[in-house]
């Protein structure tokens, strides 16, 4: 038997198992007396990961945009031509996938014969077929789901945003990558980035239901080899410059209104307990910063600079550091005038400990709500992994967070100078009747 | 691995015609009460109820300002107090939806359920007034916000392709009144007709109750107990009539799109009871409703010719829609094949292997919806609405016996109504 770490959280009654199977794959078991079960298996290869060592002292390996998402799409396919989603069907499961800068997830959520359907899963991920013509039918395929997305002015002031603050880190790319570059696609392409990433070492299966770990090792030692070999591959990132590469990007679109993005480009800390600690101490200041029951939101509300399509989030991951403010209004300028001056102001003053607790308990138990749902408290726990931990420590991390390190946090990540600032617009077209 | 739920059910009348659907279990650390009016949809007052939902959420006597009751409500552990606007079939539902976190969860034992109806009740029966309205400079904030939003439609494509075909299919039809309200409609509501609609909640509309949580339905209808709501009737779901084109309508707009938008509208010929209805979600399932539908398997994976082609039942309404995007110029092939599909299913063309994967499917759906109490609760209510009670088992037992020839006469109930474009247009 693998050993178990039980980790209990006794505030919120939330214990999770986590274990190495000895293919190497980390298995982590949040058990819960439900109708469902739901499994999410998640390795760490997205469209960051355009360049790469195979192995230390490797030659640079480069492969085209998309190729992460790509092979999402192909992992479905089998060898034998049965169509993976009919077998999870005959079990009444439900399967999808998902591609994102830092990881690919495989799911499914089901009912009845979890046992099964893991298998299919584990499967699935393990036996890659790759041929030139099935290669060729995804073009098509993805290329219509380029272009869907292409159609959404969230993509647009996205990508925008992203190509001004950074000039070299594959955050400038889309996950999907272009028609042009999914075309050289190529199966040894594929297999390569396989044989280097889909490694169980690589990998985090994530469950949640009222699964036994005895039969979920059972079923991994049906799947997996009994000892994966050594993961060796090392992401190649680009030295990016602290300061934006363009300051602000102006488009149009056939929108009703304009949109306005705002990336506060940070660097990432070194140290991976640094990152838990920054990703914390940002969820509670953003809250107070730009929460809806802050006075900067309720002051721009009332003053009708905003409404209800207002937003900000905190990223940190692959070495890219960053907040994006995003707003719909109809004077761009004013609500950037607001948001630095804001900013300015709480860099300096911060906010007092009554503002600062209150921000705390409320991301705390905004933390809480997911973990009623399989799929939900299934899918935080992987992404917790992606950053390093598990989610009981990130509840921890807001838990023991002081104010002092949360504005130390917010000077060093969120700055007013303007070279670490850029600024995305999507202005209606003035052409647009 | 299946679990017997932890779950007991039970129907209370709180007060004459207004009935709370309890659904008590120890299971989940969150609770939810959904307090639910019912109003049908129509032009004139689709956009005032949208606006009042709006107009409420900004304040109340004791919490005036949106931040006063947003604090109010991260002071009770993040509890979420949403006031919105649906719609069901050719119903509009105002509903005020509280969600918070188990007492047990709590540092010191709150009464979290008891303090977040409190704070409904304020909202709801306490409003913010100046001379008998409601306070204009929230009324005309609201109205502005409102109107971008109706203006912003334009902003999704995808969306806004299914609603100009709503428009096209179903012209004066309630079911289209998201579709045809406009800012100017926005911009005209008076003070008066604000007013009369908050009235009617208080005074006539039907209304229902949802709770699921830890706590009994006699301690929450203790809770509930003296809403100042007048008597009424209980809400009835009736059968829509079916309309029946005389001919297929085309109609291609264009905008700057890259991808070529189609919506399919199809009329459902009625349905009486469950068993017709559970059929036509087998057939949806098999025609467009998962990733080994026809659409899916065939027009997607086969044919190459799209990345999201799939139905969308309303069975409220009795329409059906089909949305998909494809290459610029490839509008018309998309059409030929759903429809090829269509007529496949309408003679038998599917297997039995292919009818058990749908049951599965549906079963699995039925079943996961006891995962979420809330969920639970509203298939309850709407139940109640039709007058009807079918236990999960049952729904379960009746899928299971679903024929063949049952799938088909659900996929021959389909009748093709509107078929709308958005194609891109070339700029110079």
């Amino acid at each position: 038997m693998n050993d178990r770490i039980k980790k209990r959280l006794d505030s919120v009654d939330e214990e999770l198992l986590t274990w190495t199977h000895k293919s190497g794959l980390t298995v982590c078991l949040s058990q819960k007396v439900r109708s469902s079960a739901f499994a999410v298996l998640t390795v760490r290869f997205g469209s960051d990961d355009g360049n790469f060592l195979r192995f230390p002292g490797d030659t640079v390996q480069e492969i085209p945009d998309g190729v992460a998402h790509f092979l999402e799409h192909k992992m479905f396919e089998s060898e034998d031509g049965t169509d993976v989603f009919e077998r999870y069907a005959e079990n009444g499961a439900y399967a999808n996938a998902f591609t994102t800068r830092g990881h690919t997830s495989y799911l499914f959520s089901c009912t009845d014969r979890f046992d099964d359907n893991l298998r299919i899963l584990l499967d699935c991920v393990t036996h890659p077929f790759f041929t030139e013509d099935n290669i060729r039918k995804e073009l098509d395929i993805i290329g219509e789901e380029i272009d869907m997305h292409e159609d959404h002015p969230g993509t647009r002031i996205s990508r925008n945003l992203m190509n001004a603050a950074y000039s070299l880190h594959p955050v400038r790319k889309s996950v999907l990558g272009t028609r042009e570059t999914i075309a050289q696609i190529t199966p040894e392409i594929l297999y390569g980035c396989v044989r280097t990433f889909y490694n169980p070492r690589n990998m985090l299966l994530s469950v949640c239901g009222n699964l036994d770990p005895d039969e979920l090792d059972r079923i991994c030692d049906e799947c997996l080899p009994d000892e994966a070999p050594p993961f060796t591959a090392v992401r190649v990132l680009p030295d990016e410059p602290e300061n934006v590469h363009t300051e602000r990007v102006e488009a149009e679109a056939d929108i009703a209104q304009p949109m306005v993005a705002v990336c506060l480009k940070a660097v990432c800390p070194a140290e991976p307990s640094a990152c838990m600690r920054t990703i914390a101490a940002n969820e509670i200041n953003l809250e107070l910063l730009f929460g809806r029951s802050g006075d900067f939101f309720n002051r721009l509300y009332e003053e009708g600079v905003i409404g209800d399509r207002f937003g900000a989030y905190f990223s940190l991951e692959d070495g890219c550091a960053f907040t994006e403010i995003d707003a719909v209004c109809d004077e761009p300028d004013r609500f950037l005038s607001e948001l630095f001056d804001e900013l300015e102001q709480r860099v300096e003053t911060y906010f007092d400990p009554d503002e600062f607790e209150q921000a705390k308990r409320t991301v705390y138990a905004n933390a809480l709500f997911p973990l009623d749902s399989t799929e939900d408290t299934a899918l935080a726990v992987s992404d917790s992994w992606t950053q390093g931990q598990d989610i009981l420590d990130a509840l921890e991390q807001v838990m023991t967070m002081s104010r002092e390190e949360a504005l130390s946090v917010l000077r060093a990540t969120m700055t007013p100078d303007p070279s670490r600032r850029a600024i995305s617009i999507l202005y209606p077209q003035k052409n647009r009747t | 691995m299946r679990t017997k739920q932890d779950f007991t059910y039970q129907a209370v009348e709180i007060q004459p015609g207004i009935r709370l659907h309890a659904v008590q279990t120890g299971q989940f650390k969150t609770a939810s009460l959904i307090l639910q009016f019912a109003v049908p949809l129509r032009l004139e007052t689709g956009c005032v109820y949208s606006l009042l939902t709006d107009v409420l959420s900004c304040g109340c006597e004791r919490y005036p300002t949106m931040q006063d009751l947003n604090r109010a409500q991260d002071e009770l552990y993040s509890l979420g107090l949403n006031i919105t606007s649906t719609y069901l079939g050719e119903m509009q539902l105002i509903s005020f939806d509280v969600s918070c976190i188990e007492d047990a969860f709590t540092l010191e034992g709150r009464p979290l359920l008891k303090e977040g109806i409190e704070l409904l009740k304020e909202v709801l029966f306490r409003p913010l007034l100046a001379d008998g309205f409601f306070r204009p400079d929230y009324v005309e904030r609201e109205k502005k916000n409102l109107s971008d939003l109706i203006l912003s439609r334009i902003n999704d494509k995808d969306r806004y392709a299914r609603l100009r075909c709503i428009l096209h299919m179903c012209g004066t039809e309630p079911f289209s009144v998201p579709a045809r309200t406009t800012a100017d409609m926005v911009a005209q509501i008076t003070p008066e007709r604000l007013m009369n609609a908050y009235r009617h909640l208080l005074t006539e509309a039907p209304v229902g109750i949802v709770y699921a949580g830890r706590k009994t339905a006699e301690e929450v209808a203790s809770l509930l107990s003296g809403l100042p709501l007048s008597p009424r009737a209980e809400f009835r779901l009736s059968t829509p009539a079916t309309v029946r084109p005389s001919k297929v309508k085309t109609i291609r707009e264009t905008a700057d799109v890259n991808q070529c938008k189609l919506v399919m509208g199809y009329r459902i010929a009625g349905m009486e009871n469950i068993r017709q209805r559970t059929a036509f979600l087998l057939f949806h399932d098999l025609f467009g409703g998962s990733s080994v539908s026809r659409l899916f398997t065939r027009v997607r994976e086969q044919q190459g010719l799209c990345y999201d082609c799939s139905g969308l039942p309303n069975l409220h309404k009795g329409v059906y829609f089909v949305a998909g995007g494809t290459h610029t110029g490839q509008g018309d092939r998309l059409i030929r094949s759903v429809e090829a599909e269509l007529a496949i299913l309408t003679e038998g063309g599917f297997t039995e292997e292919e009818l058990s994967r749908s049951k599965k499917t549906l079963i699995h759906g039925i079943r996961e919806a006891a995962d979420s109490p809330a969920t639970y609760g509203t298939i309850h209510l709407r139940n109640a609405m039709r007058g009807e009670f079918h236990s999960i088992e049952e729904r379960i037992r009746i899928a299971e016996e679903i024929r063949p020839d049952e799938i088909v006469q659900a996929a021959r109930r389909m009748i093709p109504d509107t078929f709308y474009l958005l194609e891109g247009r070339t700029h110079e």
